[in-house]
């Protein structure tokens, strides 16, 4: 079933969305949330989640990317069960995100705070600064938690140049941020 | 601000983005698919070449026997340059270029200008991208040998490999290389596994 059918369901209150949403997309969002939380339970738990939050959202909401909206739900309700100590103390791929993501963050100097979603907007203008192939390498490693392996993999790299792409884009993402002179 | 917010404030990166990182396909994949299926091709003609024709040529030759024979055999002296030789104190290992193995297309290249040396590499500008496109030409980078790391020096006839650590009087600042590397660490700096100098 095509995703604008799927939504259909979804918008005449047919409980047959969600088990086409399921069959269509279940594998990929519990994939995607496993790899933040890192156990099945709590990733099938996301996943529940998400399929109720998609259930109360549409109506009113009709997504242009149906998956989109949906991993966008399970991520978010991902990283808010994520127990961060817990992923430190596991070694979880996450926390090797995170550490990474520091690489990005401009030296301290003269700084404005900023809200999560506005750095979310400013995190959406920066990729549109980048190459198609550098957003999608940076995307698959930072939203979707994909592993340098499973990225090579995926577009037929060498790992080599999945890890240049990635740092070449953090510099950049340093550069732009120091640029508007932010910090949390 | 943390790395963790970072993350998270992705959240709210545009959907497109995400549909496409999802669904879309790179350049690569498609290329080396084409690349793969001619190289797979390539090599069975020319297996099937190196078996035809030396049982041509012998056939050839043995007819040719027959209507011409010989009055003396006469041993050919085998050319020992022509194979690999190790000498064991100098770890220097030899190759004519006919039987060089080199597969460097799948070995990630770059042409790089030494500026400085310092313990266990040096830091150089990119002078232009070998057989990958990863880097930028001015771009300044930190380089390190691998524990592996190879020195190779090419004439016209011959590649001569050392496997011994490269040094400043051999390469001094200046000097426009073309390096073989592994792979760039997350700081930044090129792991390089063999190092000659740009030919002209």
């Amino acid at each position: 079933m095509e995703d604008k059918q799927i939504i259909a369901l979804y918008w005449s209150r047919n409980e047959e969305a969600i088990r086409q949403t399921e069959n269509r997309y279940g594998g990929k969002l519990n994939a995607l949330a496993y790899r933040i939380v890192n156990t099945r339970e709590d990733a099938q738990e996301c996943v529940s989640d998400t399929y109720l939050a998609a259930w109360d959202s549409m109506p009113p909401q009709w997504p242009e990317y149906l998956f989109a909206y949906l991993a966008k739900i399970c991520r978010n309700l991902s990283l808010s069960r994520l127990d961060w100590l817990n992923a430190a103390k596991r070694k979880a791929e996450v926390v090797t995100l995170t550490r990474e993501m520091e690489l990005c963050i401009p030296d301290r100097g003269n700084e404005r705070n900023l809200e999560g979603k506005e750095l979310g907007e400013l995190l959406n203008r920066f990729l549109g600064t980048i190459s198609r192939e550098n957003r999608m390498i940076f995307l698959r490693r930072y939203w979707y938690a994909d592993s340098i392996e499973e990225i090579a993999k995926r577009y037929h790299f060498s790992q080599s140049k999945v890890k240049t792409s990635l740092h070449r884009t953090r510099n950049k993402l340093s550069v732009f941020l120091a640029k508007e002179g932010i910090s949390l | 601000m943390t790395g963790k917010a970072i993350l998270e404030a992705l959240s709210f990166v545009d959907e497109a983005y995400i549909e496409e990182a999802e669904t879309g396909t790179l350049q690569g994949t498609v290329v080396l698919r084409r690349v793969l299926t001619m190289a797979a091709c390539l090599c069975l003609i020319l297996l099937g070449l190196k078996l035809w024709l030396p049982s041509v040529d012998n056939e050839v030759s043995d007819e040719m026997e027959q209507m011409f024979p010989q009055q003396e055999a006469m041993a050919e002296p085998k050319d020992e340059a022509n194979h690999f030789v190790q000498d064991q104190n100098e770890c220097e290992i030899v190759m004519d270029n006919e039987v060089a193995e080199p597969n460097v297309s799948e070995v990630p290249t770059v042409v790089l200008r030494i500026e400085e040396w310092n313990g266990d590499g040096f830091t150089a500008t990119v002078v232009r991208n070998g057989n990958s496109a990863a880097f930028e030409p001015g771009e300044e980078l930190r380089i390190v040998f691998s524990e592996n790391i190879f020195v190779e020096e090419i004439t016209s006839d011959l590649v001569t490999v050392y496997r011994r650590l490269p040094t400043e009087p051999e390469f001094p600042a200046g000097t426009e290389v073309v390096v073989q590397y592994e792979y760039i660490t997350e700081d930044g700096i090129l792991i390089v596994r063999s190092i000659c100098r740009e030919v002209e």
